[in-house]
């Protein structure tokens, strides 16, 4: 009995042990869907920062041009410039993680910090040190990046040609933060750039040695938790927030995103678009994306997230900008909106997200 | 003497049978062991701060919100002390102390907050309880040891029958309930929620394919039934014992490998040896030593004690029965699912955001912004504690100066696979429902959508 019992929990250790092995063995033995996700994701992400790069390349130089040639049409271009710079920099806001956020480097406030603070641009407007693109980098998140830019470019409304005209200071701050933007924009890719920084493997290379998430599964989970969390974020915070939904219903207009450039649902739609972007991939291009992903696991959500990403855009459609002044005069739409977003929200948050068990927070205190 | 006394006196004669010391002493020393390394995980992972003292809202059990975390200091203090304990209890040292300690810090612990809520660390207390009472360090202890340093003699290495008859009671009622649990349509019928868990370990090398399969997670599903519902008589039956524990083994490290579970599995493996012959100790050659006197000083079950411990039984069985009290699917509605052994039943996903009216003024709340991702995941779709955050929001705007505050819960719920549905009525003040053991009328029922589950069946 008992020479049964050894040879019988013999068997048992060794298939263990098998499974163990397996488990655990490299994960360079077949290729892991998650990781050709997050590399497809990577190579996305990568391609969106040069395009913000180039496009803050082109703000500069529309920007020197207008301080060498100040005139209306000058004035535009640059305005236009700013506005394209926005595009490709609000479709990367899923991954406002890694060198975005996290100390030392933290580059997200110093690009992209709102709601803008005009006091802190007027405060260095009126100051006597001479601004250049070293300064620039010294000062703090709401002096600088693209919003500081933007009060610069649109603040003054119809009075900014002259108040650059009367104030060559005013064009002095512009092209430092202008060049500022673009180190700061090259610094972010150069981050993730798997030949610099290489934030990248951080997702890519998950559960090896000294990374950042234990697994794939958790590096998937975090991005994929982050396409909710950006449409929440929508909600709650550029179009919420200003609406009062947070305050008891008293529009709060001074807290919506790019107020002075009026692209405020713009660069809503961008985010969305970042959304659609990560979630169908481009197939066309060899780039997987998350629907692909669910496929192959026997799950589809695309025409759920389809119809809501649809909606949603027509929500949008029918506020018009600017939105400071749409969250007073039609709230109705402003609230049918919200509504929109929450649908989709909580299509990534609860369906997507739970048919994929990727809640976040999910760590081995989390089981029975 | 009547048959019912007849049968009392003999079930107590069986109870009070000496039987060995060994198996008790070395399942008392493996969950010593094992609890001194899980307070050392739990604190190497920073756990303490993260889900017990950095959290600015705890959701508190019913009748415990008295329990709060103590600042930083005191809650190391406290995890030392519960290391400590759980050292006294492997080496046997004042090992019922020992168990009283660790049973004590253990459960303050535990009752902090709701959102970390485990069956294994309930039945960790419940196992630690039993502790106080049993005489497990009549071998392999410290204890021993000294007491026989002093008088020369070494105590019987017996212990009555009813100490293992009451350890395998309780270990027994959780393979049981959790597999009961498991007959039900989602498990067995669906394979579901293991479908979606496994769908995380397709990339595996070799097994991941197989795994990512329909047929893997229906042969799981219902090999996890047969064997939480059949591993208990097999273990019990000699014949059958070593290939029983087998299976345990192959079961709770297969599952420990595929799913975060923390130290369950090996909670479990530990419970399962009290199953053991009382003597299979012996076989290891441990340098036991012997008793020197054959005067059994093991506590003799008194007529009073049998009812105690009958009483205890029954608790342990109305408990996870009370959920036949609630209407709904519990594993829906989460009404009685704790202290039930409902284990891995359910891959729920929730979102929760609240609407505070006061006056004609109305809040939009997002809990996201004060509890942590944790917290958040967990209440976000448990009816109780999206009721119990939504109390202590009307408690803080009335402290605000509102009055005659309403709260409304915006939350949806997606359950083993379901498409997204509501989980709260919207329409429901829950400020205006007393928190309470009766069931929520605030809960909506779960609609079943078994069209939706077989559409997704076809399309694999």
């Amino acid at each position: 009995m008992r020479r049964r019992t050894f040879v019988l929990g013999s068997l048992v250790l060794a298939v263990a042990g098998g499974v163990g092995s397996v488990v655990a063995c490299g994960p360079e033995a077949i290729p892991d869907k998650r990781r050709t996700l997050l590399s497809a994701w990577g190579e996305t992400l990568l391609e969106t920062y040069a395009e913000f790069e180039a496009a803050c390349v082109e703000l500069d130089v529309r920007a020197r041009a207008f301080c060498d040639n100040p005139g209306q049409a000058s004035l535009d271009a640059a305005r236009e410039a700013w506005w394209s710079v926005r595009a490709p920099w609000k479709r990367t806001e899923i991954f406002a993680f890694g060198p975005y956020a996290d100390e030392p480097i933290r580059l997200g406030p110093k690009l992209d910090f709102w709601p803008s603070r005009p006091d802190s641009v007027q405060q260095v407007l009126d100051g006597a040190n001479p601004i250049t693109a070293e300064s620039a980098a010294n000062l703090g998140a709401p002096a600088r990046g693209m919003p500081a830019i933007e009060i610069l470019l649109w603040a003054v409304g119809d009075g900014t040609l002259t108040a650059f005209q009367s104030s060559p200071r005013r064009c002095e701050y512009l092209v430092a933060l202008t060049s500022d933007l673009i180190a700061r924009a090259r610094d972010l890719r150069l981050a993730w750039d798997p030949e610099n920084g290489n934030f990248l493997s951080e997702l890519t290379h998950a559960g090896e040695q000294g990374r950042r998430f234990a697994s794939l599964h958790l590096a998937l989970g975090e991005v994929v938790n982050r396409l909710g969390y950006t449409v929440e974020n929508i909600r709650t915070e550029k179009l919420g927030r200003p609406a009062g939904t947070a305050n008891g219903g008293s529009p709060q207009p001074d807290k919506v995103e790019s107020p002075f450039s009026g692209r405020s649902l713009e660069d809503i739609r961008d985010n969305l678009r970042g959304v659609e972007q990560l979630y169908f991939g481009a197939p066309g291009r060899g780039r997987p994306g998350l629907e692909q992903y669910l496929n192959e696991r026997g799950r589809s959500f695309a025409s759920l997230m389809r119809s809501k990403l649809e909606l949603c855009h027509a929500a949008l459609n029918a506020i018009g900008e600017p939105l400071a002044v749409a969250v007073v005069s039609q709230p109705d739409a402003v609230r049918a909106a919200l509504e929109r977003l929450a649908e989709l929200q909580r299509a990534i948050q609860v369906d997507v997200i739970g048919a994929l068990s990727l809640s976040i927070g999910f760590n081995d205190n989390d089981g029975d | 003497m009547t048959g019912t006394e007849h049968t009392r006196a003999h079930l107590l004669e069986r109870l009070n049978r000496p039987l060995p010391a060994e198996g008790l002493a070395v399942f008392r020393f493996l969950f010593g062991a094992l609890m001194l390394g899980a307070v050392v995980r739990f604190s190497a992972k920073g756990w303490i701060d993260s889900l017990l003292i950095e959290p600015r809202y705890h959701f508190t059990y019913l009748g415990f919100s008295w329990v709060r975390p103590l600042p930083a200091p005191g809650m190391y203090a406290l995890f030392t002390l519960m290391g400590l304990a759980a050292l006294g209890i492997a080496l046997g040292a004042r090992t019922r102390s020992s168990a009283l300690l660790f049973f004590l810090t253990f459960t303050y612990a535990e009752l902090i907050d709701e959102t970390t809520y485990l069956n294994h660390y309930y039945f960790v207390s419940l196992v630690a309880a039993l502790l106080v009472i049993l005489p497990s360090a009549r071998v392999l202890s410290l204890d021993t040891w000294w007491r026989a340093g002093r008088s020369g003699v070494f105590e019987a290495a017996t212990v009555p029958g009813w100490c293992y008859a009451l350890l395998r009671c309780q270990v027994a009622l959780v393979y049981l309930f959790a597999g009961f649990a498991k007959l039900n349509r989602d498990w067995l019928l669906h394979a579901e929620p293991l479908r979606t868990w496994l769908q995380a370990h397709v990339d595996l090398p070799l097994i991941g394919p197989w795994l990512g399969s329909a047929t893997a997670a229906y042969a799981m599903s219902w090999a996890g039934a047969a064997f939480d519902l059949g591993v208990v008589p097999l273990l019990l039956w000699k014949r059958t014992r070593a290939l029983a524990y087998a299976f345990a083994c192959l079961f709770h490290v297969g599952i420990w490998l595929l799913f975060p579970i923390g130290v369950f599995s090996w909670v479990m493996l530990v419970a399962a040896t009290i199953f053991f012959a009382p003597d299979w100790p012996r076989a290891l050659r441990l340098p036991l030593r012997r008793a020197r006197t054959a005067e059994p000083a093991a506590p003799r079950l008194t007529q009073l004690g049998l009812l105690l411990a009958l009483g205890y039984v029954a608790i342990q069985v109305l408990v996870p029965l009370r959920f036949l009290l609630y209407p709904g699917n519990v594993n829906w509605t989460e009404e009685a699912f704790r202290f039930a052994w409902r284990v891995m039943l359910i891959e729920k996903t929730g979102s929760v955001e609240y609407r505070v009216a006061a006056g004609d003024r109305v809040f939009v709340v997002q809990p996201r912004a004060e509890l942590t991702p944790v917290q958040y995941k967990m209440m976000s779709s448990q009816p109780d504690m999206i009721h119990q955050y939504a109390l202590s929001l009307a408690e803080r705007f009335e402290a605000r100066g509102f009055h005659g505050v309403r709260v409304y819960a915006d939350a949806w719920a997606t359950l083993n696979g379901r498409h997204s549905q509501r989980l709260i009525d919207p329409s429901r003040d829950l400020a205006g429902y007393a928190r309470n053991l009766f069931p929520k009328p605030f809960i909506v029922p779960l609609a079943e959508q078994a069209k939706a589950a077989l559409e997704r069946k076809a399309q694999r």
